[in-house]
Parts: structure tokens; C-alpha cells; sequence
């Protein structure tokens, strides 16, 4: 079993086996929409070639997530945005074709469908399947270059949400993603705000 | 899950590293070719199977070919009076198991026999042990016969795929790089196959994939078509997955001609519609006419660099050129396409199994048929023995090798 295989499974195990000892199952069969609307932080954790100067870390990131509410504990929902992967910028390379200057920005545009479980005290965990669109924009030489790729990967976030009336709330949110393609792992550490705007 | 495959490479003890054979006089040619041979293995079959091929893959190193246990042993060897001593490095191929190892020929077992002493014992015994993870394995090759004149003698073309081939995979060196290129014939190879491409500069490059990806590169934020990038950026910005830059087609033919005596180099044309064929076709000429002068000075063999044609618009761009009938050219479509371009070569993909009938009428005007990829022992020794084909492009060289000297 891999090691992505094996952080999904025990994701699921948390999400699945942690409400049930902390929550009872709803009554009311009330259905909502929640948009949640975050940004904040992003540090990407992966590991880098030696070689590789002038690396920047971290970025800023945002993201928009609908949820839908069912009857039950578990929610679906689909979530957007855009990420920073990492940024590297090199002055005055040497190099066998003259001097440059080397810039690249990677950064993410995640399309992911989402589930997720509460946990007791306005906690609560999602786990996502995401197709992420990878856009990479170098410049070096005098030649500069759009790459666009698609990668699969995962994302999970951990959130804390306060209300703050009857549709709006205001909270936390840790959360990573895991791009298979570029093999990049960001952590991102997010202020979100949440709306409900439909029940029915 | 590409990304996350890159394991590191295993660590191949250096050959001839510890001494052992300081002092030793060279073997001269008549023992060299005394020592190749079909060897039965009567001790370390375990690691090697039942019988193993010696042979001579360049000047300095003798390499144990073998067969389905896809296991070799590149070895130096040095002599002191009657006594013949060997040193290098086993890997397994089909696992992470890699070690050192030495062997020796007593002079009562062998020794006096290659010394040139006809009243000397028949009996070739190598004997010596090689290292397994702190353990040492002992190991005896039995001399049993030597590879047949017709075998010894016949042109036949062990091509290693992507300028070594899997060799590539745990090994220190990336496919298509010049450092990969300089060690192709330790493993049996006479022949390789490279991946040629067009930077946005018109650059010929070595590079496989048609994106800069994590398979064949280091982590860059530098993605998409390989096409979109220049040399100078491609050449600085990026490593391949152990370290070395992309070479030149250029680069990659000067390591060829000057520090390989490899006698083919099939070019496989991998950008369409950008005139790659006119950026190769001089270097080939080049090349090839620089290698026939050293071939004259007895510095090397001849070499022969054709260019590959796998799709309908490399066939097209080729039919297009001027003088293309004098260009040489593995034909990779149809059989119709390989005389439409005089193609020297047809080949065939090894799915379409041994083609007898067609195979006929090629040879019959005059072209030769390799067969690509063939990688498991079993179809290899099925191809090799059919006796059907002048070349075999394999990621396994040395199996294609073993099954071919065995013969």
C-alpha cells in the first residue's frame, strides 16, 4: 500500500469513526447550501533539489467551497481557487549562454469534489479528491513560457467555525494539498467566512 | 503517482576500485578470446541461473551476460604469471541487489591453459565470491564451450533503448545522457537507440517525453512542452532525474564516435512538422564520416546512424528531403514505407510476433529487419532463435546479448 493510499485511508477512518462517538445523528431533514469563502497562507513542504537557489516557499492562497447539508452527517460539496505552489527567482545566473535572470511562479488552480464530517464544538474535516490545473510562468533568456499541465492529487482540511448570526460564521481553516504531477505538498493556514444561503 | 516513483539509485561499487588488480600485467587478445565462452555456473546459480556467457564488451571489461535471472557482472581483469585475477561490480536488475566482486583463474585450474600451454588441464574454472548486503556468495564458472564462429562472426545489432535502456532505472545515470551512453556496451550492447527532440531554438536535444516532467526530470517549476523552452534555458534551469544536464544530439555523437566503439546509433525522431530531419541529417554525415576516419586509423569500428521514422509526419518530412534515398533510415511503419525511403532498416514492433514472410522479402532486397521493444527473456530468446531478425532493441541489452551468444 503507498503512502498516499495509507494517509486517504486514515483520513476516511478519522472522518468516519470520530463524529460517530461525538455526535448523535440529526433529526430535523433541514437541507442547506453554504458557501464558505477563505485565504490566507501557503507554505509549500516538499522536498527540493539541492541545486535549486533562490526557492520561496511560501504564497498566498484562496479558495471558494459550496456545501451541500443532506440529512446526514456526511457533506459534499465542490471547492475552487487558486494557490500558490512555490515561487523561485534567481538574479544574475551565470551561465555557458550569458547572465539572466530566472523566474518562475507555479501555482495551482484546484477542482475538487469534497466531502466532510463535523466533529463536536464547531470543528469539522474534509477530505477531497481534486483534479488540480498546474500553471507555471518562467522567464528566463528573454523567452517567456505559460505551462499548463492537469494533475490528479488529494487535499484535507481541518476547520474551526464560530457563528457569528444565523447564516454567517467566521473561523479557521487548516488545510493541504497533494499534487501528484508536480509531487508538491502545500499546507495552507486560511481565514474563512461562511454563509448559508439556501435551506429548504 | 509518477512523482512520487523516484527511488533513490542503487550504489554500484566501482569496478576495479580496491587495488586488487595493482601490478597486474593486461591480458593480451589470444586470452581474452580464450576466456569467452558459455560458462556453466556451479556455484551462485541462485543469483545467475544455470549457465552465463563471458564476453569481452570493450577493451577493459569483461561482463557476465545472463538470462532470465537478468543479473550481470562488469568486471576488469589483470594477470600475474599463470594466474588471472578479476575485479568489478554484480547487479540484479530485477531487484536493488548490487555488490562486489572478484574472481580468479589458478594457474592448475585455467591459468596455464590461457598462458598458451598445450599440455595444461582442458578445464577453465572461474572462481571468487561476490558481496550480498555484508555477506560474501561464493561463485564458480565452469568453461563449457565457446560462442559459435557463425554467432561470433555474424552482424547481429544489440540495441540498448533510450541510450542504455532500463539500465537506466536504480542505476546512477539518466536515459538518454551521455553518461549512460559511455556504459551501454558493458551490458552487451553494440548498438543504441536516443530520443531526439527540437528545443523552441531548433536545438537538437536528447529528451523522450514530449513534456518536462518528474519521469525524467528533477522537481522545476518549469512544465508543459519541451518545445516552449530554448536550449539555454532547458540546458540551465534543468536536471535530469540524476543530476546531468539534457545533452545535444551534437554532444551525445562526439561521446559516441570518441569514447564508445559502438557500431550503431538509431535516432528516433521525436518532433513533427519543425524540419528535425535537415538539423540532423549534417550531423549525421559528420559523424558518421568522422568515425570512418578513426575506423581507418584501427581506432574504432565503423559506425552506422540512421534515423528512426515512427510516425506518418517524420515519413513525410523525410520523403520531402531532397537526397533522402541517401539518408539512412529505420523504417518503423510498413514495410511499403521502408522502400519508399530506401530505408536500410525495417522494423517492426515485437507484438506483430515473428513475421516470416515479410522478413523474407526485406532481406530479400537487401534491408535489414530489427525488432523493437523486446524486453521479457522469453519473447527475446524466441526472436533471437527464430533467426529472423539482424537486431533486437531491448531495455535488457545483456539478455538480448546472452540469448544471442548462446546460440
Amino acid at each position: 500500500m503507498s503512502d498516499n493510499v495509507k494517509r486517504v485511508t486514515l483520513w476516511f477512518a478519522i472522518l468516519i469513526v470520530l463524529p460517530v462517538g461525538t455526535m448523535s445523528q440529526e433529526s430535523d431533514t433541514l437541507y442547506t447550501l453554504t458557501v464558505f469563502v477563505g485565504g490566507g497562507y501557503t507554505r509549500n513542504v516538499s522536498k527540493f533539489p539541492d541545486q535549486l537557489q533562490g526557492l520561496q516557499r511560501g504564497g498566498t492562497s484562496g479558495t471558494v467551497r459550496v456545501m451541500w447539508k443532506p440529512e446526514h452527517l456526511l457533506k459534499v460539496g465542490f471547492e475552487t481557487g487558486i494557490t500558490q505552489v512555490y515561487y523561485v527567482e534567481q538574479r544574475n545566473v551565470v551561465s555557458p549562454f550569458g547572465p539572466t535572470n530566472f523566474t518562475a511562479r507555479l501555482y495551482t488552480v484546484p477542482i475538487m469534489l469534497t466531502f466532510s464530517m463535523p466533529f463536536s464544538g464547531g470543528f469539522e474535516g474534509y477530505l477531497g479528491s481534486t483534479s488540480y490545473i498546474l500553471i507555471s510562468q518562467t522567464e528566463s533568456f528573454g523567452n517567456s513560457v505559460t505551462g499548463v499541465v492537469l494533475s490528479i492529487g488529494f487535499s484535507a482540511a481541518f476547520s474551526y467555525m464560530k457563528p457569528i448570526g444565523n447564516d454567517w460564521a467566521i473561523g479557521g481553516e487548516l488545510k493541504w494539498f497533494r499534487i501528484e504531477k508536480s509531487g508538491d505538498d502545500n499546507v495552507m493556514l486560511h481565514l474563512v467566512l461562511s454563509y448559508r444561503f439556501l435551506e429548504w | 503517482m509518477a512523482s512520487c516513483m523516484f527511488v533513490e539509485p542503487v550504489s554500484v561499487p566501482l569496478p576495479v576500485a580496491s587495488g586488487f588488480l595493482l601490478g597486474t600485467y593486461p591480458l593480451d587478445s589470444t586470452q581474452k578470446q580464450l576466456l569467452e565462452g558459455i560458462y556453466l555456473v556451479d556455484a551462485g546459480a541462485g543469483v545467475f541461473g544455470p549457465t552465463v556467457v563471458l564476453k569481452w564488451t570493450s577493451k577493459t571489461h569483461l561482463t557476465v551476460l545472463t538470462g532470465e535471472k537478468v543479473t550481470y557482472l562488469v568486471l576488469g581483469a589483470g594477470r600475474l604469471d599463470s594466474v588471472f585475477f578479476f575485479e568489478g561490480y554484480w547487479r540484479s536488475q530485477n531487484s536493488r541487489r548490487t555488490g562486489s566482486a572478484r574472481f580468479e583463474i589458478r594457474k592448475d585450474r585455467g591459468g596455464r591453459r590461457l598462458m598458451g600451454d598445450s599440455l595444461a588441464s582442458p578445464s577453465l574454472l572461474v572462481e571468487g565470491t561476490i558481496g550480498d548486503e555484508g555477506s560474501s556468495i561464493p561463485v564458480v564458472f565452469r568453461y563449457q564451450w565457446g560462442i559459435r564462429p557463425e554467432v561470433q562472426d555474424q552482424r547481429f545489432w544489440i540495441i540498448a533503448h533510450r541510450g542504455g535502456g532500463s539500465m537506466a532505472d536504480l542505476h546512477p545515470h539518466s536515459e538518454n545522457t551521455v553518461e549512460i551512453i559511455r556504459i551501454a556496451e558493458r551490458y552487451g550492447a553494440n548498438g543504441i537507440e536516443i530520443d531526439v527532440r527540437l528545443t523552441k531554438d531548433d536545438m537538437p536535444i536528447l529528451y523522450h517525453d514530449n513534456t518536462i516532467n518528474s519521469r525524467l526530470v528533477q522537481k522545476t517549476p518549469m512544465i508543459g512542452p519541451v518545445e516552449d523552452y530554448t536550449f539555454p534555458q532547458l540546458r540551465t534551469f534543468v536536471r535530469l532525474l540524476h543530476g546531468e544536464r539534457i545533452p545535444t544530439l551534437e554532444e551525445a555523437l562526439t561521446t559516441i564516435v570518441y569514447e564508445t566503439n559502438l557500431k550503431l546509433v538509431w535516432l528516433d525522431s521525436k518532433t513533427e512538422g519543425r524540419d528535425l530531419v535537415k538539423r540532423m541529417v549534417p550531423l549525421i554525415q559528420q559523424y558518421t564520416a568522422e568515425a570512418a576516419a578513426l575506423a581507418v586509423q584501427g581506432l574504432r569500428d565503423s559506425l552506422e546512424i540512421l534515423i528512426g521514422v515512427p510516425t506518418d509526419a517524420v515519413y513525410e518530412e523525410l520523403l520531402r528531403y531532397p537526397t533522402f534515398a541517401l539518408i539512412p533510415s529505420i523504417a518503423e511503419k510498413s514495410l511499403d514505407k521502408a522502400r519508399a525511403l530506401h530505408s536500410a532498416v525495417w522494423a517492426p514492433l515485437w507484438s506483430g510476433g515473428v513475421n516470416v514472410g515479410e522478413n523474407a522479402i526485406a532481406h530479400s532486397e537487401g534491408r535489414r529487419v530489427f525488432v523493437w521493444t523486446l524486453d521479457e527473456p522469453p519473447f527475446v530468446r524466441e526472436f533471437v532463435n527464430s533467426a529472423q531478425y539482424d537486431g533486437i532493441l531491448s531495455d535488457y541489452p545483456m539478455i538480448v546479448a546472452y540469448y544471442h551468444y548462446v546460440r
